[in-house]
């Protein structure tokens, strides 16, 4: 065991052993990001007895779904996301949002020209959407702790990360109404409205019905495939172009940015449904059903959002426009 | 706007759920609320308020930073040229750590689903991306070593073997980290091993890299430090909670973490302070480094909290002064189960800043060393390799004897079903005692290898079982050239 020995047998290795034989260079998004998870590539994920609380409900909801690849750390994100792009992105799409809120909120006090009828819709729309949102931030975290590789932890991370930027500029918008507008006391009814409003209902069933979907690919699909777009697609972008028509730049500028959130989102779903299927053409009924299951909800979602909007008046197209989003995401995914 | 102004807005978003059972959506496992009351979870706080659009813009900043020192320092191609003991002590960082802190996202993403208070739940997805941040970096930094040192690769590849080191951290962590409540690990991870344990250790450890010249290194220790209390914040209010509604449940926890990081520490940390470091650059003992944060920080907390010393406090001190000479002597002496190459740091000068340190050092320690120095002497190196695998702890899987010293040597055993169970210590073994369901049907190496798991069974045979490859393999860093100290 001598060191000249050691020498002579030592592997020049150029990349992790993990990536095997690339036959190029890797990506720096492969290289913070391969085999991060240890927990899948054995017979007992956690160096526990096997029967212990952990060991079963991984084995149950994550390892036996149905689901299943030869190896999930072939699967790559589009946006190849890694923590240092993730800030850089969002650092300069906060950027463009600080200057939103500044320019229009604080120097040109916007927030005081809007007609009593849109400040009900505002009330009504934006700021009670802080509860949904926590909810898909809520869902999303699930994702990133019972995902089969760490290429699709991390992406569900940053879906959460994407989340909490939301409620926090929601929240920000929702102090900025409440100053502008003392007697209408912005916020304070918002629990009640998540709670009580007749046309909340759909996306809050559809939001806590999440949050007992296990089985890591069930949890995938009804989030990113179904509730989560569905919520964007009525709540982000038809509210944007609302907001738009009735003269509030700021909020339909702030809803538009936080689009590039959810369509990142779309990407990497889209790509994964299309990889599980590509690897194994069986997993597309299996992801099928799933949608079948849950696509209900999504319609109920959109039926309650549109009837909301439609209120503050929209055109009444909503509703058609954010299920052919959600027929597309599904085509797209290899899975309509 | 300030910040504090909306602050509550962003944070206060709990509802009455009605189209799930509540028990469903936030099970007790996973939440672990017990008997505390739903409304006590209102006044979890967080001490340090962060928003989103700060966290982006500074993070992006300090990246930038980080990773151009590393640049930097990869074009030097200096890690050639550091001390043996620095590259043992970052090979071994990275191989134990790297994971963990992965591993720790996944904690964050339990915490951000299931805490119950949603200002928690908040927190931790900084926590999640923190964490995220860490495991990049380290990866980042060793993927640009591995042309240099090819044992850099398992920064990776470490958690997907059986060594028998890297079982002993995943037996603790992947119990606390992965398959704990947010309860239970926001105070074992959070409060005692990162902010109790690791927070500190890595400051020192970034100072030590420094004065080795690892100016990349210590960059990247250091940068990772700034995010640390942040996240580990979250175990204060918990704790806190706990103490209030459940003061045994919130006793039992934080002793039985305590100790459980103490061993971790003397496998993981004592060995690369009191004998990888260069002597010359020491500025402090383990034993030193231990009382003067560690140990003070935990007395705090529990003062803090109302509660007392753990049972085990004279147990502990005496376990200070020799359970990472333990760990030191049995890693080196089975270093070829080793992916780095360990010090024996028992050169004269080292051995004298040893006695000086720890007054009982000979007579416990020495008189086993000065075996092996003139086994090396004499040529018969056979005599300084294992031939056996060591008993080991079944709660936390280290060699039997090396929570004290050869005076000490107790056996401490269990009959729980149809087992008899071994435990290096009374602690370990009122640990396992505190909830054995939870600990009883796992298997350590010595009943794997009983079981006949592992084969051929022998020395061979485990070496390849544990994943430890002839371009890794453990031998000693500075190739026996301190036994000339003592040659005749």
């Amino acid at each position: 065991m001598g060191e000249t020995r050691k020498e002579a047998t030592r592997n020049r290795l150029r990349t992790w052993s993990a990536l095997g034989e690339l036959g190029r260079t890797p990506t720096e998004y492969e290289i913070v990001t391969h085999a991060m998870n240890h927990t899948t590539t054995r017979p007992l994920p956690l160096e526990m007895g096997p029967d212990t609380f952990g060991n079963r409900y991984l084995r149950r909801h994550r390892d036996e779904a149905a689901i299943s690849v030869p190896d999930w750390n072939r699967f790559r994100d589009p946006d190849e996301m890694t923590y240092r792009k993730y800030n850089r992105v969002q650092d300069e799409a906060e950027t463009f949002v600080d200057r939103v809120l500044d320019e229009y909120a604080e120097r040109r006090r916007t927030d005081l020209d809007h007609a009593p009828e849109w400040l009900d819709g505002l009330q009504a729309m934006l700021t009670p959407q802080r509860f949904a949102v926590h909810g898909l931030q809520m869902s999303a975290a699930y994702l990133a702790q019972i995902a089969p590789a760490s290429y699709i932890g991390n992406a569900a991370a940053f879906q959460a990360g994407d989340e909490l930027r939301r409620v926090q500029r929601l929240a920000q918008r929702t102090l900025q109404l409440r100053l502008a507008h003392p007697e209408r006391a912005f916020g304070t009814k918002d629990r009640e409205r998540w709670e009580q409003d007749r046309d909340w209902q759909g996306a809050r069933r559809a939001i806590e019905r999440t949050f007992v979907a296990r089985d890591w690919d069930e949890a995938f699909v009804a989030l990113n495939l179904v509730v989560k777009p569905a919520f964007d697609a009525m709540f982000l972008a038809s509210l944007s172009a609302l907001a738009r028509r009735h003269d509030d730049e700021v909020d339909a500028l702030l809803l538009e940015n936080l689009v590039a959130d959810s369509q990142r989102s779309a990407r990497w779903s889209r790509a994964l449904a299309r990889f599980a299927i590509d690897q194994r053409p069986d997993n597309r009924a299996a992801l099928r059903l799933h949608l079948a299951a849950w696509r209900p909800l999504g319609d109920e979602l959109i039926a309650g959002g549109s009837t909301l909007l439609a209120r503050f008046g929209s055109a009444g197209d909503d509703g058609a426009v954010a299920r052919g989003a959600l027929d597309a995401l599904a085509a797209e995914a290899g899975v309509g | 706007m300030n910040r504090d102004e909306w602050y509550d807005l962003a944070r206060d978003l709990d509802w009455t759920l009605s189209y799930v059972d509540e028990k469903q959506a936030f099970p007790d496992e996973w939440t672990g609320a017990g008997d505390i009351p739903p409304s006590a979870w209102k006044d979890w706080d967080e001490p340090f308020r962060a928003s989103y659009r700060e966290y982006v813009r500074v993070q992006r900043e300090k990246d930038a930073s980080a990773y151009a020192v590393k640049e930097a320092f990869k074009r030097a191609r200096g890690f050639d040229r550091l001390d043996a003991g620095h590259k043992a002590a970052a090979i071994l960082h990275m191989g134990a750590v790297a994971m963990v802190e992965q591993m720790a996202v996944n904690m964050e993403g339990r915490f951000a689903r299931f805490a119950p208070s949603p200002r928690w739940r908040n927190i931790a997805v900084y926590g999640m991306l923190d964490e995220i941040r860490h495991a990049q970096l380290n990866l980042s930094f060793s993927h640009d070593l591995l042309k240099q040192a090819p044992q850099f690769d398992w920064a990776v590849k470490a958690f997907h073997t059986n060594e028998w080191g890297i079982l002993a951290v995943r037996h603790f962590l992947d119990d606390t980290l992965l398959g704990s409540s947010c309860v239970d690990s926001a105070v074992v991870t959070n409060l005692t091993l990162e902010h109790g344990f690791t927070n500190m250790q890595f400051v020192a450890f970034a100072a030590a890299a420094m004065e080795a010249g690892d100016v990349s290194f210590s960059n990247i220790l250091s940068s990772i430090q700034t995010d640390e209390a942040r996240h580990a914040q979250q175990g204060f209010p918990t704790a806190a909670i706990l103490a209030r509604f459940d003061r045994k449940r919130a006793q039992d926890l934080l002793d039985a973490s305590f100790w459980r990081s103490l061993r971790l520490f003397h496998l993981l940390t004592g060995p690369a302070m009191d004998y990888y470091a260069p002597v010359h650059l020491r500025k402090h003992s383990f034993k030193e480094f231990m009382t003067e944060w560690v140990v003070h920080h935990h007395l705090r907390v529990l003062e803090d909290m109302g509660l007392a010393k753990p049972w085990y406090w004279d147990q502990f001190l005496l376990s200070l002064e020799h359970g990472h000479h333990a760990a030191q002597i049995a890693t080196w002496f089975w270093r070829p189960t080793l992916w780095f190459n360990p010090c024996a740091g028992i050169s004269r000068a080292e051995r004298e800043w040893l006695v000086e340190k720890y007054p009982a050092w000979e007579d416990s320690w020495g008189v086993l060393w000065d075996e092996i120095i003139r086994n090396v002497n004499a040529g018969n190196m056979g005599k300084t390799y294992p031939e056996t695998l060591p008993a080991l702890c079944n709660l936390c899987q280290l060699p039997l004897g090396t929570a004290l010293d050869r005076h000490h040597l107790q056996p401490y055993t269990t009959t729980y079903g149809p087992r008899l169970y071994y435990f290096c210590s009374e602690p370990c073994q009122w640990i396992f005692g505190l909830d054995p369901e939870r600990y009883a049907g796992h298997m350590n190496i010595v009943d794997r290898f009983l079981a006949g798991q592992i084969q051929p069974m022998n020395l061979e045979g485990v070496l390849e079982w544990m994943g430890i490859t002839q371009d890794v393999i453990g031998n000693d860093g500075s190739q026996y050239r301190w036994a000339k100290d003592y040659a005749r």
